[in-house]
């Protein structure tokens, strides 16, 4: 049984257990909403992009911006690698599946299959490259907060935020469990017993949930919560994103261009 | 479960997308602002849940519970798991931006069917209907979800990808019985901690005169 990967990764859990430590951590600070913008707008892109060139021009130009958010913004190699790992993960069941096809002379070599795997793998990892880059050193908090500055409707918002800050609660209660579990003998096996251990910590969590959901219910009524929170001052946009704006739509332009070239 | 991104075409990522921004504008609509603390504890809750792996055998899965998400949350499922995936595709590339829509879709459509076909069973909190009603989510919940994405695929690639499509619903065949299993016995359990809190009813109460 493995610990929450979310909440460990997220700093907003530090700030809850340890407010000293986690402020002291370097984090991006100001607006990030033109970096959550250009994410989102060039995994839309990349995602209908066909040609192999342009591909492999995204490729390379998403590798050097990961390398640039190494050096500038602290991208963490094993973080980064983590996540190419979670990526690939599925692409292992295209690769197991379209480069072989079963014909009538039984089960054969498709070309046309190793294609449409590459490409989808090229598309994937693109994508993937691109977004750690552009995130690089963003927490849940500050992706919320950008998320809601881009214009989420309000009480999407709410529930964002909310939801980053219960990650942290709910993490540290699971994570509170499981030691307690542990500390007791038990390990998850393959066998019925682990399953209902899982189910019994799963209900625990419900129930730490549900009885929280009442007593800031009862809380947010004493201090008469009218269905919004004051809002919060908002960054200024660092200029350093602005840079980064001009390399990824330079990137997506040549990509575009790039089929039209010969 | 999440579709990797680069995967599915333009035309079936934008229908996706469009039905999933549905099902999160009706959730939004339904969710009154008292309730959003309690969608989002669940939210949270069912979050930290799928990074629990359980071993199977060689490998592991990791729960999903979409289905006992729906029937706790209702419609409010919509913009709750379309949260998590965003933070999950921001934070962790889980699934992705590009295939948000697709990926909401797929987990809270069955969760939504699995509320209104489990939420009668909620009415008198009995063990064994709480087990059936555990069990039942955790089937629809998993089994649709395989079924959507089969169908997105389907769209995208036509025969291309029947081969991908028969071992993604393969892979999937324990994640159902694991998150049916573990589903109910956690329902049952919570039937026995907190009776009133499933006797209230969902965060999406149905509407109408009461």
């Amino acid at each position: 049984m493995k610990a929450p990967a979310l909440a460990q990764d997220d700093p907003g859990r530090a700030a809850a257990v340890r407010p000293g430590v986690a402020a002291a951590r370097p984090g991006r600070r100001g607006d990030a909403r033109v970096r959550l913008a250009l994410a989102v707008g060039a995994s839309v892109t990349i995602a209908l992009i066909e040609a192999p060139a342009s591909l492999l021009w995204l490729l390379a130009a998403a590798a050097t911006g990961c390398a640039f958010a190494v050096l500038t913004d602290g991208l963490r190699l094993a973080q980064l690698a983590r996540r190419l790992l979670a990526v690939n993960a599925f692409l292992v069941l295209v690769w197991l599946t379209l480069p072989l096809e079963f014909g009538p002379d039984g089960l054969a070599w498709s070309a046309q299959g190793v294609e449409l795997a590459a490409r989808i793998s090229a598309r994937a990892n693109a994508i993937a490259l691109a977004v750690c880059a552009l995130l690089a050193g963003l927490d849940a908090h500050g992706i919320a907060r950008a998320a809601a500055a881009l214009g989420l409707p309000a009480r999407c918002a709410r529930l964002m935020l909310l939801m980053v800050r219960y990650i942290a609660v709910i993490g540290e209660t699971w994570r509170r469990l499981d030691r307690a579990a542990r500390a007791r003998g038990f390990a998850a096996r393959a066998d019925r017993r682990t399953l209902a251990v899982l189910a019994h910590l799963l209900a625990l969590l419900l129930a730490h949930a549900l009885l929280r959901a009442e007593r800031v219910d009862l809380a947010l009524r004493a201090r008469a919560f009218a269905g919004a929170f004051a809002a919060v001052a908002r960054t200024a946009v660092p200029r350093s994103d602005w840079v980064w704006a001009t390399g990824t739509l330079a990137a997506l332009a040549v990509a575009l261009l790039l089929p039209h070239l010969h | 479960m999440h579709l990797a991104e680069g995967v599915l075409d333009g035309p079936t990522l934008a229908a996706a997308a469009l039905l999933a921004a549905g099902g999160v504008a009706l959730g939004l609509r339904r969710l009154d602002d008292r309730r959003l603390p309690l969608a989002a504890l669940l939210g949270a809750v069912f979050l930290v849940a799928s990074t629990v792996h359980v071993p199977i055998g060689l490998g592991s899965v990791h729960l999903v519970l979409n289905g006992l998400a729906g029937l706790l949350l209702g419609w409010a499922v919509f913009p709750v798991l379309a949260v998590a995936l965003l933070l999950q595709a921001a934070l962790l590339s889980f699934g992705g931006f590009a295939v948000l829509g697709a990926n909401t879709l797929l987990l809270a459509a069955p969760a939504v069917l699995a509320h209104y076909a489990c939420r009668r069973l909620l009415g008198s909190p009995s063990r064994p209907r709480l087990l059936a009603a555990g069990a039942l989510a955790g089937t629809i919940g998993i089994a649709g979800a395989a079924l959507l994405a089969a169908l997105l695929l389907a769209a995208s690639g036509g025969r291309a990808f029947t081969d991908l499509i028969a071992l993604l619903v393969a892979v999937h065949l324990p994640v159902l019985v694991v998150d049916a299993t573990i589903g109910a016995l956690a329902l049952a359990m919570l039937g026995r901690l907190l009776p009133h809190a499933l006797r209230a009813g969902p965060v999406d109460p149905p509407r109408g005169p009461t």
